[in-house]
């Protein structure tokens, strides 16, 4: 009896554990199939639509376009890394007008901006990845040839199950539900036009400051990784492209775009403010502008280099993220010197001189405590990894300079 | 429409899983990212498409929900566009920097061996 508490379960794990990400995520995915097909599969209602909108060829190409980008992406992945990521931009670009087209503005604005910032990203971490010009000489093996066709029968399956469900509750008529309420009481309660952002800000606002609170610690996380962080020694000599072109030509890259890209910086900054302002009753709102915002720093960096930008704006990401946590908490609980449970929003209309009758919400300084946590938290990732090409060009200069310094010697 | 929104999220998470089961971290990381296209598209359509009508309200007077798109799921699919962004630089970090230390981009972190 005693002796089975131990045995069975070593057994059970020496037969399903595996140190493996792929058998484990097979695992996963057979089992979703499984639990999906064995929960709805007998009782799937076939009913014919209920309720449909009318069918747009613009949408069909559009989406035929987003899918092809999608395989694409999917098949190039391996070889062509460079090629894979501009179709997963593709992709992404169909997505944010999907949203667009169906009436969600504040997600197609979103969707956008975040679109821009996280192809940086990959690009940015390209460069450390092993070079493959070539293909693999175990990828024309039979049991990988076997592994490719089972996994390609369980995305089709994964694929197709999902599409089915889809469809069928999109074409179910919908019921009343608790985004009646919101759209009902979003002006009369939260004072505010746009019941997206009355809703992240105010109605659910707790959901959000948990939000960006992930956001903090992923960005404390990414940057205290890159820290300790050794690059792969192939990777730390300058790019190929790089090597072949002069130095003369190299100063000069894109001169053109740069100039543009500095130019653009206040800008950017205005159209940051104007998102963030206009958020709480047209789309926009402290994401889009935080991002954008975050855009505005990424492009000077774009447009010169680390140093140059280093040397004349003094960012300092952690603090952005600091003060913004501390405003959205902060405004969260000021609702408790007047007797309401922890981020109850207060919305008024205050006349300023001049400008006339403006909305002042508490609910607005929140969004401004999410603006500021978003850029700092954003920028301090990007510029974390950015930083990784001027450490491996500090590691060249040193290797360069050991050599010469023993000859002075 | 919801016949091409649904063949769209079904093309989508079916490269997504493809993708996802790949041995090398930059087809997963691709992976990731179509996968959670296609969730947030998903999620987004729990509210039923709405064409031309984006859930801006008037200032007072009566309002009828039934005219406007569901505002919850597209404020759900905000947040997880944002946290999804999260993730991948997360995981773009953890990749990098376990190539650094391993020598490869296999996802387990070593070259499957040879039988």
């Amino acid at each position: 009896m005693l002796k089975g508490t131990w045995v069975l379960p070593r057994r059970a794990l020496g037969r399903l554990a595996t140190e493996r990400l792929q058998p484990q995520l097979r695992l996963l995915v057979a089992l979703s199939l499984v639990l999906a097909i064995a929960a709805i599969g007998a009782r799937f209602p076939w009913a014919p639509p209920a309720r449909v909108t009318d069918f747009s060829p613009a949408f069909a190409l559009m989406w035929l376009i987003g899918g092809a980008c999608a395989v694409g992406a999917a098949w190039q992945a391996k070889y062509h890394r460079f090629a894979a990521l501009a179709m997963l931009g593709g992709a992404g670009l169909v997505t944010c007008l999907t949203f667009a087209w169906l009436s969600a503005p504040d997600l197609a604005v979103t969707q956008l901006l975040v679109e821009v910032v996280t192809t940086v990203l990959l690009l940015l971490g390209l460069r450390w990845l092993p070079q493959r010009r070539a293909g693999l000489p175990e990828d024309n093996l039979a049991s990988a040839r076997r592994r490719r066709i089972r996994d390609l029968v369980m995305a089709v399956a994964g694929g197709s199950g999902i599409a089915l469900v889809a469809h069928s509750v999109m074409t179910r008529p919908l019921v009343p539900n608790v985004g009646d309420w919101f759209l009902a009481n979003a002006y009369y309660e939260g004072g505010g036009t746009n019941v997206v952002n009355v809703i992240l800000v105010d109605f659910r606002a707790f959901d959000t400051f948990g939000e960006i609170a992930v956001l903090a610690i992923v960005g404390l996380t990414v940057y205290s990784l890159l820290r300790r962080f050794r690059p792969a020694p192939e990777s730390v000599d300058q790019p190929n492209q790089q090597q072949a072109t002069s130095q003369q030509a190299l100063d000069d890259y894109l001169m053109v775009p740069s100039v543009i890209m500095l130019w653009m910086f206040p800008v950017l900054i205005m159209v940051a403010a104007y998102f963030f302002f206009r958020g709480h009753d047209l789309p926009g709102g402290g994401f889009a502008a935080g991002v954008t915002m975050a855009i505005a720093f990424l492009l000077q960096y774009l447009a010169t280099n680390v140093r140059w930008v280093e040397a004349r704006l003094t960012i300092l990401p952690i603090r952005w993220m600091g003060i913004g946590l501390l405003i959205a908490a902060g405004t969260g609980m000021g609702s408790w010197i007047f007797g309401y449970p922890f981020l109850s929003a207060h919305a008024r209309y205050v006349s300023i001189p001049l400008i006339g009758d403006v909305p002042a919400a508490t609910a607005m300084l929140f969004d401004l405590g999410v603006f500021a946590l978003v850029v700092g938290a954003t920028v301090l990732m990007l510029i974390a990894i950015a930083h990784q090409s001027l450490r491996a060009a500090r590691l060249r200069e040193q290797d360069d300079a050991a050599p010469a310094a023993k000859e002075i010697r | 429409m919801e016949i091409v929104l649904s063949l769209a999220i079904g093309v989508l998470s079916a490269s997504g899983i493809w993708l996802i089961l790949r041995p090398r971290s930059f087809q997963v990381i691709v992976g990731l990212c179509l996968l959670s296209y296609a969730v947030n598209l998903f999620i987004f359509s729990m509210g039923r498409l709405t064409l031309s009508a984006p859930a801006i309200m008037p200032k007072g007077g009566f309002v009828d929900p039934t005219r406007y798109a569901d505002p919850l799921p597209q404020a759900l699919v905000l947040t997880a566009i944002v946290i999804s962004f999260a993730t991948t630089a997360l995981f773009l970090v953890v990749m990098i920097a376990s190539r650094g230390f391993t020598g490869t981009d296999h996802v387990d972190g070593r070259e499957r061996e040879q039988p």
